[in-house]
């Protein structure tokens, strides 16, 4: 069957052909789904079972998407004839029945069918399979990099996060023999929503107002167990069901530090530290604590706050003052305003409230003070400082009160200004009923007029031209004094340097004004420049605030130039100089102020003495008897200090104390943690005056003695 | 006589004897020959005993030249390595690099042998180089590189409570890492300080000690966690002696009631006498007993290191009260004159010039004084005027424009100081404690009446080492010789001559760790291990050797050019012309029989 042959030879590369595409397609699927899950498991912590549905599914679509599945024989035939010549471009003929071929046809494709059988299997069939193949590898490598990144870099995080969340580091603790199993039981205050934790261990960190409970399982023959807080506080345990099993109850409110007695014995000193609730934490970011919102701008302000707490806040109000009048007519109206947001103990709130003054019924010259008041979820306040916002009053700046009286400094110009606001505001009015080329001429106009004000002022502040730095051309008209015959003396540097240099006075110093005086006529200038501006590119609405900025400046550096003197009506007699200082005062006893003594701190200097006899003591094995008295001075004082701070000061206390009941096997690692406490205890010195040394009959005495006989 | 003229006698009357024989010879052929021969041996004879000597200008004397290494060498150069090597270091012996226990007795066996020496290495004692220039032996020093740590530090040995502990130093850091550091004592790190790579640096480490006794603070260098040296630094802290104070005023003031209050809250025992009116006075006294203070006379005075007083209740004082007040002064007690305004009242601040100053547009002048924080203090103008300097005072505050604000003159054994910064308070009032404690602690500090101390102390070098020679001088007055006690025997004292109260002692400590030595009264003194400071005893002995190698060469630089050898015949050569010529002598005999 030499049909049959060539046609089976064909469809079994097609089976096979297809058997690599599903192959390889099933490897796609495969490193698609290992890069997903992996991805998957790193970043939102899925479990890798994952990599079961996703495989399904994955290799589904690239079945479905893949097309062997359309791969037919002529597909096959053509391939073959495209690489093998010896086939003659009629592979084809071997799919056809034999019976509809010609005679030409038939004779070759008994020609093809020899060489069909000989040709080597096709190196592309593999090509499907071995890109699969390769991809599959590299994402295996990928996933095995990104699962040990993530392990360095995540665990460590992840680590830390959960060990500072459910319990305390582990502290090496010396636990005393009776004790076979404890546990220490907290069950934190409402208040910080945390859960209750147990521990085993004895140092403890809890928050403030926690309910501790011990359970204590003792091992021989045991009759009290106590704890002991602080050194002083004794409190026995009490026996729970077995005969060597204890528990205690015991709120704690304050730090310090404990030990446990089992019949008599007791154990190393542990850490009771306290975290205390914090108040909230109130920051305004905007606005700025005094604020001057400038007439012609809208009287709004914009407040942003952040308030923090460690628990939890409740409740969060602005108080605002409004202050409305003046002189002795001021009145006071209190009123709270809420933020736009809920508080329902959240840990962190960042709002902002729009304050609009004129709803509140602010006018100009009225003053609102205010500040933020929090509360925390555990019933504590705070309070923000106090802020400022003023509108100034314009009716009291277009006011011609002052200018009757007084040294009148500025009037022509002062008139001026204010007329340019009246002017602008006369124009604004008008906007509406005049064609837009006027009113942009108009305010051209009231621009020029801006600038003329604007360089009248500066002529006060030595200004010549705009305050521009052209220099003088040698032909400017005028010279500076120097007599053009005079020739510089030979040397004179200064002279020669003159000659061609154009000196003026420096404009800063050309005036007779204070520094103060000349830096607001400055400020005075810029608010005239913005004005300017405005008015020339015809935003005659935005120059209103700056002109009435330069008025108030104006209006301020008037005042400044005043002196007053208040009436007087009291008339002194003339004084006699002949009686001065001639009173008999002999019966004026002078004070009698009694000695005063202050007490060395003995305590400090036994402090300090202490310091010098432990380092004595890395000396030495022995010490003198005072030095002993120091060192139980020191402890005391340590013990003192480790009640409010034992994580600092505990390590300490049993060191001193080793030192203290031994010190001839004082180690340095002990002496060190004492002298450390210590230094910490007293406080670093100032320097203070004392006498230098100095030894009679020295040489210096001698000389000193032959030069003075 | 001498040996040389007794041979040539001998030998001149041998020779004689023995020509007078050969010309009475009956066989008189070869006489000639013979006689000549018997010159010849006559004078070999003589030269056996007599040495023969001539000069000649040495060769290289490579032979007389070696080289000596010590701790440290590097290596060598090329040419150096034909020459004989020693060593007294026994971690650079070698094959060719013979170890020698003591170059001093390795010198005085091998004088003739060496001409010159060449050092390598940190170099030897100073006593070897006395020994060398003995034995005229001429030496060349090479310098290794400098050594990597703290080549330098200084630090005060004993300071008072209260008062900065300053380490200052150089650290010559040859890692490619930087180093850091650190000042630590009493189990504190107190000041630290980075030390970049590859760089040499100078460094300064402070504290303020807070406790009394003597303390090893210590100085380790960290690099990247790992401790690299931890040297030591024994500081003696003394507590502080008070001087007693009277403060006169004419007027209470603001600026007398809180220097009162600060001294009183200190512990100084102060007086303070106020006028309130005329005749009238305020007198108060802390931590002081109640005394009359309305006369103001010696016996009063006597009693008080330091008088602090304007200058107005100084010009009201009578002329009784000045002149006992000017008396104290010139015993050595103290006077601080506050002045608030430009003219002199009193006979006491006249020496000092004072001048208004130039009104200035600040309101504030910042003060500096020596020992004042890095911040300058300010302080309120004021009335504005200075202290004219003059050669005669010492300027101890000063402004910004180097205007002085306080200045001391010496008047008898005591100190004037006139002070014009009369708003002090204001630094109390605005919480500058610091700057009010260091600027009175210095005025009165330089002012007060100095502490008569029996005894002084001193020693060299400043680095007393275990089994080194340390050389303790004791200054008291004193007609027998002190013996001072110390731990470990007593040491009897030479005294100086021409300073009749200073003794010195030799000390050779034998154990490390704080010594006390006591005479009268007692001192401390640390005694340093011998491996403690390597890096700065290595730098000292280079620079010892460095130095004592250029003061060599400038003296032996012409001593080199004439130098020639003296080199003596060898005898073998006379005792073989004795032989030769006796041989001929005798077989000439024979062969003529």
């Amino acid at each position: 069957m030499p049909e049959q042959n060539g046609h089976h030879i064909i469809d079994k590369l097609r089976s096979k052909w297809q058997g690599n595409y599903l192959a390889g397609a099933l490897l796609w699927g495969l490193t698609l789904s290992a890069l997903l899950s992996t991805l998957l498991n790193i970043f939102a912590n899925i479990s890798w079972w994952s990599l079961a549905p996703i495989a399904a599914v994955s290799v589904a679509i690239v079945y479905w998407l893949r097309p062997f599945k359309r791969l037919s024989n002529e597909h096959i035939t053509s391939f073959l004839n495209r690489n093998y010549p010896q086939l003659e471009e009629s592979s084809q003929l071997l799919l056809l029945p034999a019976d509809s071929l010609s005679l030409l046809q038939q004779l070759q494709k008994q020609k093809v069918e020899k060489a069909i059988g000989a040709i080597p299997a096709p190196k592309d069939m593999l090509a499907p399979l071995k890109k699969a193949g390769l991809a599959f590898a590299s994402a295996l490598v990928v996933c095995a990099m990104a699962i040990t990144a993530q392990a360095h870099f995540f665990n460590n995080t992840g680590a830390d996060t959960s060990v500072s969340i459910s319990t305390p580091e582990k502290i090496k603790e010396i636990i005393p023999p009776g004790i076979s199993t404890f546990s220490v039981l907290v069950s934190p205050p409402a208040y910080t929503k945390m859960p209750k934790r147990t521990q085993e261990q004895f140092s403890l960190k809890v928050e403030d107002g926690s309910q501790v409970r011990w359970l204590i399982k003792t091992k021989g023959d045991i009759d009290t167990v106590r704890l002991r807080f602080n050194n002083k506080e004794s409190v026995l345990f009490k026996r729970a069901g077995d005969n060597d099993e204890w528990q205690l109850d015991r709120t704690i409110k304050e730090s310090g530090f404990y030990q446990i007695e089992l019949g008599g014995n007791s154990s190393a000193l542990y850490t009771l530290e306290v975290i205390h609730d914090q108040p909230a934490n109130i920051r305004i970011i905007s606005p700025q604590q005094y604020t001057t919102i400038e007439p012609g701008r809208k009287p709004v302000s914009n407040l942003r706050v952040q308030i923090t707490d460690d628990y939890g806040i409740i409740n969060a109000q602005i108080i605002a003052t409004k202050a409305s009048g003046k002189g002795e007519s001021v009145s006071f109206k209190e009123q709270q305003l809420s933020f736009p947001v809920q508080f329902n103990g959240q840990k962190n709130v960042e709002t902002s409230k729009l304050i609009d003054l004129a709803s509140m019924g602010l006018q100009g010259g009225d003053e609102l003070y205010f500040y933020i008041k929090a509360a925390d979820n555990h019933g504590q306040e705070s309070r923000s400082d106090m802020y400022f916002i003023s509108l100034p009053d314009t009716a009291e700046l277009l006011s011609m009160s002052g200018m009757e009286s007084g040294v009148d400094q500025f009037p022509e110009y002062f008139r001026s200004q204010r007329q340019i606001i009246m002017d602008t505001e006369k124009l604004l009015k008008e906007q509406s009923s005049i064609s837009k080329d006027t009113f942009n001429v108009r305010s051209n106009q009231l621009g020029i007029e801006q600038k003329l004000l604007r360089l009248r002022y500066g002529k006060f502040l030595g200004e010549e031209n705009e305050s521009g730095g052209e220099g003088h051309s040698p032909d400017d008209g005028h010279d500076h004094g120097h007599d053009a015959g005079e020739e510089p003396a030979y040397g004179d540097v200064q002279s020669m340097i003159d000659q061609y240099a154009h000196k003026h006075d420096n404009a800063e110093d050309a005036t007779f004004f204070e520094p103060a005086q000349k830096a607001q006529l400055k400020a005075i200038l810029t608010e005239m420049w913005n004005s300017e501006l405005k008015l020339r590119t015809y935003i005659a609405a935005e120059a209103l605030p700056y002109q009435y900025k330069a008025l108030r400046l104006l209006k301020d550096l008037q005042q400044k130039s005043r002196a007053y003197v208040s009436k007087t009506s009291i008339k002194m007699p003339p004084l006699k100089p002949e009686k001065r200082l001639t009173a008999n005062l002999e019966k004026i006893v002078p004070p009698n102020i009694p000695a005063k003594q202050t007490a060395e701190d003995k305590r400090l200097d036994q402090l300090r003495n202490a310091v010098k006899a432990l380092e004595l003591l890395k000396q030495q094995k022995q010490l003198p008897i005072e030095d002993q008295q120091n060192l139980l001075a020191a402890e005391r004082a340590i013990s003192e200090k480790a009640i409010a701070q034992p994580g600092i000061f505990l390590p300490a206390l049993s060191a001193a104390r080793t030192i203290i009941s031994s010190p001839a096997s004082a180690t340095k690692q002990d002496i060190l943690l004492t002298q450390k406490a210590l230094q910490q205890i007293i406080k670093t010195d100032r320097q203070l005056p004392q006498k230098s040394n100095s030894r009679p009959g020295s040489l210096s005495d001698h000389y000193f003695k032959k030069l003075n006989p | 006589m001498k040996q040389e003229h007794i041979v040539i006698i001998l030998s001149t009357l041998l020779l004689l004897f023995l020509i007078w024989k050969e010309i009475k010879r009956l066989n008189r052929s070869r006489l000639a020959l013979r006689i000549i021969l018997s010159v010849i041996a006559v004078i070999s004879l003589a030269l056996l005993f007599i040495p023969v000597t001539f000069t000649a200008k040495s060769a290289d004397g490579s032979s007389k030249k070696i080289i000596l290494v010590t701790a440290g060498a590097g290596s060598e150069p090329d040419s150096l390595s034909r020459y004989k090597h020693i060593t007294t270091d026994l971690r650079n012996s070698s094959a060719n690099v013979e170890f020698i226990p003591d170059l001093s007795i390795y010198i005085a066996g091998h004088a003739n042998d060496i001409s010159s020496i060449h050092i390598t290495g940190t170099g030897i004692a100073e006593h070897e180089w006395e020994m060398l220039n003995e034995y005229k032996i001429s030496a060349s020093y090479d310098p290794p590189v400098s050594p990597t740590g703290i080549v330098q530090a200084d630090w005060p040995r004993s300071i008072s409570r209260g008062s900065q502990l300053q380490v200052q130093g150089i650290y010559n850091n040859r890692s490619g890492d930087q180093v850091k550091l650190v000042l630590s004592g009493l189990g504190t790190s107190l000041d630290s300080v980075i030390i970049g790579k590859d760089s040499s640096q100078v460094f300064s480490l402070s504290c303020q000690p807070a406790h009394n006794g003597n303390t090893l603070y210590e100085l380790h260098s960290v690099r990247s966690d790992h401790i690299l040296s931890a040297e030591k630094l024994p500081v003696i802290i003394h507590p502080v002696v008070k001087p007693r104070i009277l403060l006169i005023n004419s007027s209470p003031g603001f600026e007398s009631k809180f220097l009162g209050t600060w001294l009183y809250e200190n512990n100084y025992p102060v007086a303070i006498k106020n006028t309130v009116s005329r005749d009238k006075y305020e007198q108060q006294f802390l931590n002081i007993k109640a005394t009359s203070l309305t006369a103001v006379n010696s016996t009063l005075l006597e009693n008080f290191d330091l008088l602090i007083a304007d200058d107005n209740a100084l010009a009201e004082l009578s002329a009784s009260a000045a002149a006992a007040v000017k008396l104290q002064v010139a015993k050595g007690m103290g006077l601080i004159i506050e002045v608030d305004s430009s003219r002199s009242i009193s006979a006491f601040s006249r020496p000092f010039i004072l001048r208004k100053q130039s009104a200035q547009q600040t309101t504030t002048r910042s003060l500096s004084w020596a020992g004042a924080a890095s911040r300058k203090p300010q302080l309120a103008a004021g009335d504005w005027f200075a202290i004219q300097p003059d050669p005669f005072a010492q300027q101890l505050v000063t402004d910004e424009h180097q205007a002085v604000i306080a200045a001391g003159r010496l008047s008898g054994a005591g100190k004037v100081i006139l002070n014009t910064a009369g708003t002090t308070y204001s630094w109390v009032l605005s919480g500058a404690m610091d700057s009010y404690s260091s600027f009175w602690s210095l005025l009165i500090s330089k002012a007060a009446r100095p502490h008569k101390k029996e005894t002084g102390w001193r020693y060299s070098p400043a680095f007393p080492t275990v089994d080194q020679q340390t050389i303790l001088t004791l200054e008291k007055t004193s007609v027998a010789p002190p013996v001072i006690k110390t731990g470990s025997g007593d040491l009897y004292t030479d005294q100086t001559p021409y300073l009749p109260d200073t003794w010195t002692a030799n000390w050779w400590p034998a154990t490390p760790g704080w010594q006390t030595l006591s005479n009268t009264d007692t001192a401390s003194i640390y005694v340093f291990e011998e491996t403690d400071w390597p890096a700065a005893k290595r730098t000292a002995l280079i620079n010892t050797n460095i130095m004592y190698a250029e003061k060599q060469s400038s003296t032996t630089d012409t001593k080199n050019k004439v130098m020639t050898a003296t080199k003596s015949v060898p005898v073998w050569l006379f005792y073989a012309a004795l032989l030769i010529a006796c041989s001929f002598l005798w077989w000439e005999r024979k062969a003529a029989e």
